[in-house]
């Protein structure tokens, strides 16, 4: 990532606008090319029926690469001091993230309510630096209120672990 | 008469005890969401959609309805207390709204919002309770260019209508259009885009999107600004609301005037958030306390919550009348409508008489029921926000991932909700609108099957959308709103002295 600014006064930049602009447009221009590439494949014509599946998606890959170039060649005429994400910011941003997708990934194993609870708890330890009791008083209480609402209440049943098999759901 | 008899009849459909109970259930709930930073009216209904496929349709329909009021309701308390807007719509609040709690005057400046969001939403009702019934009658003589070229016209507004990127509008609204396409087309039973991958197969749920783009995106941009809430306390008596009650009349023409642009914002789908801020800047421009705007002006509150409330409602009318919804909530209640086995459009109005006008006059008491409620609750739902961010943020992160999980009990779902998360992050820092993006997903297979069945009729030519006078309107004032960012453009070059030099569209606001 590019770091232009480095003054100390300002504070540090993790990534420029453009380089995200730059990004979000290419990303945008692959998955039109794919979408017209489909479309392609499985017939962006015309027929006897009428117009092929890939007739209206091959259009549409057509005008978003259409407009994401437009949007590429702006954001490589764009201000290269412009910050996207300072580093303060994008590590908040991270503390938040990360431990969201190892949540996500610990929901398969031991169910949704045990992970929430240690989520939530974790998070409120180490972000919030609140006390063990409180943070793991929270996060089960959540979990609980959760587990009745969906399991009893509405009869929606959630992502079940070893724990919940044990007490018998 | 027709439409006050049916009002009738659609009132006692609505006041029944378990309606009124889920009216207040929804208002509360839909006030905590708007006050919620991650959780708004889009992706609240979102989350709580999967929960009411069991209930019946009208008593659904009203506690969603609720729970969007209720949001609309709550935006405002974050404003002004806390200077954060909790909501998009309610920006234009915390630039009077704040200065008047730091000056002790939190308490008039919450009734003078929730009473303006309330005359808003009256007025926007009396308009759906009397104009959806004639375009719904007008509507049915429709075929599908006619219904293609009001898609487009829906699309195209976003163009005309959004003050930032027109090309971002575009990609954003274009990608919405791809991930309707994804899964199987229900004309041929072809697959597309799956690449033989099996979740992809039933296709993208919008609800997931709605929830990651909004939910988790919110969640991710609030991190940012750091885990510390500051504000001011609020208490509301009796005596305050009704000595700024007797203060308000004397706005009348403000209250007219943003009504008026705030019902125009919400049929066409620019929106709350648009209409909020041009409730603003005409009562600025127009009020003789104009100057004082910005220091806490009460006229300054309730400009733009009476145009955000009336938007908010009349992105309904289209929705009801036409299946085109006008906002990202109201496509997420059209989604709702498709999932109990209600076809949105013109029919509905023939057909579904019962939840149609129970819906309009849940709309009335709704209102009503939030209005009482906000100005009892203040207190505790201040107190609310008060909660550290760093509980609060896991604990909206558990709900979004819960609101993911169950709308197909998939667990694909849920990483789904976090990949549009990072999406719906980088989109917001970048000023790619997600409202188009989300309309473009709802509204993808209706329109691309409106669009073929047109060409089928004209055997594959175009001339088919501008073949007669009604079609043919429709689809010259969508060509106006698309190319209205260059008509503007050029009508301000004329304006400039000529031989001047400036940039195109580069404006990335």
């Amino acid at each position: 990532m590019t770091q232009e600014s480095q003054d100390p006064g300002r504070p540090q930049t993790a990534a420029t606008r453009r380089t995200l602009e730059i990004i979000t447009a290419i990303a945008f221009m692959l998955l039109g090319s794919v979408v017209m590439w489909d479309a392609q494949r499985i017939g962006a014509g015309w027929t006897d029926e009428g117009p092929q599946s890939g007739y209206f998606p091959f259009y549409i890959g057509l005008l978003m690469n259409g407009a994401s170039l437009i949007n590429l060649l702006k954001a490589l005429r764009a201000n290269r001091e412009i910050p996207f994400v300072s580093r303060t910011e994008i590590r908040l941003v991270l503390a938040i993230f990360l431990p969201s997708v190892v949540y996500v990934a610990a929901m398969q194993w031991v169910g949704l309510y045990v992970a929430s609870a240690i989520f939530i708890a974790v998070f409120m330890r180490w972000q919030g630096k609140f006390s063990v009791v409180k943070s793991g008083l929270t996060g089960v209480i959540v979990s609980v209120i959760l587990f009745g609402m969906f399991e009893i209440w509405f009869k929606v049943p959630l992502i079940k672990g070893p724990l919940e098999a044990a007490l018998g759901y | 008469m027709d439409e006050l008899q049916a009002l009738f009849q659609g009132f006692a459909v609505a006041l029944s005890p378990v309606n009124i109970g889920l009216m207040f259930l929804g208002i509360l709930l839909g006030v905590l969401i708007g006050v919620l930073p991650g959780l708004g009216g889009a992706n609240g209904v979102a989350i709580l959609l999967p929960l009411t496929f069991s209930m019946n349709p009208t008593s659904a329909i009203i506690m969603l309805s609720c729970i969007y009021w209720g949001a609309l309701f709550g935006g405002a308390i974050t404003s002004i207390l806390f200077n954060i807007p909790g909501e998009p719509w309610s920006v234009a609040t915390t630039f009077d709204g704040y200065p008047m709690a730091q000056q002790g005057q939190a308490a008039q400046a919450l009734t003078a919002a929730f009473t303006s969001s309330f005359i808003g939403a009256l007025v926007a009702v009396l308009m759906i309770t009397f104009t959806a019934p004639l375009v719904a009658k007008f509507a049915l003589k429709f075929g599908p260019p006619e219904f293609f070229a009001v898609q487009l016209l829906t699309f195209c507004s976003f163009v005309g209508m959004n003050k930032g990127a027109p090309w971002k509008t575009l990609a954003a609204m274009f990608l919405g259009f791809t991930l309707a396409a994804i899964g199987m087309d229900n004309v041929t039973g072809q697959l597309r885009l799956t690449f033989g991958f099996e979740p992809l197969m039933k296709g993208f749920d919008f609800l997931i999107a709605v929830i990651g783009l909004f939910g988790i995106g919110e969640i991710l941009v609030t991190m940012e600004e750091g885990l510390s809430f500051k504000g001011k306390s609020a208490k509301i008596d009796a005596k305050v609301v009704l000595e700024t009650w007797k203060k308000l009349p004397r706005y009348w023409l403000t209250y007219l005037r943003s009504s008026l642009v705030g019902c125009w914002m919400g049929i066409t789908p620019g929106g709350a958030t648009p209409a909020s801020f041009m409730g603003y800047g005409i009562a600025k421009r127009f009020s003789p306390d104009g100057k004082n705007f910005g220091k806490g002006e009460i006229e300054g509150v309730l400009a733009p919550e009476t145009a955000a409330h009336a938007a908010g409602t009349a992105a309904l009318l289209p929705m009801l009348t036409l299946g085109i919804p006008g906002s990202p909530t109201a496509a997420v209640l059209l989604g709702g409508l498709l999932v109990w086995g209600l076809q949105p459009g013109p029919l509905l109005f023939v057909e579904q008489k019962d939840f149609v006008w129970g819906l309009i006059a849940s709309m009335y008491l709704g209102n009503i029921a939030g209005l009482i409620v906000v100005l009892l609750t203040v207190p505790w739902f201040a107190a609310i926000l008060r909660i550290p961010f760093a509980i609060i943020a896991p604990v909206i992160l558990v709900i979004c991932a819960v609101g993911a999980y169950t709308v197909h009990s998939s667990m694909f779902d849920v990483w789904l909700m976090l990949a549009f998360g990072v999406m719906g992050y980088v989109f917001k820092k970048l000023n790619y609108p997600l409202a188009p993006l989300v309309l473009a997903l709802v509204l993808g297979d209706m329109a691309e099957n409106a669009f073929r069945q047109s060409l089928l009729g004209s055997s594959g030519s175009l001339t088919v959308f501008v073949s007669n006078p009604l079609v043919g309107s429709i689809t010259a004032l969508a060509m106006l709103m698309l190319f209205w960012p260059l008509i503007a453009a050029g009508l301000a070059k004329l304006r400039k002295k000529p031989g001047g030099i400036d940039d195109d569209d580069m404006v990335e606001v």
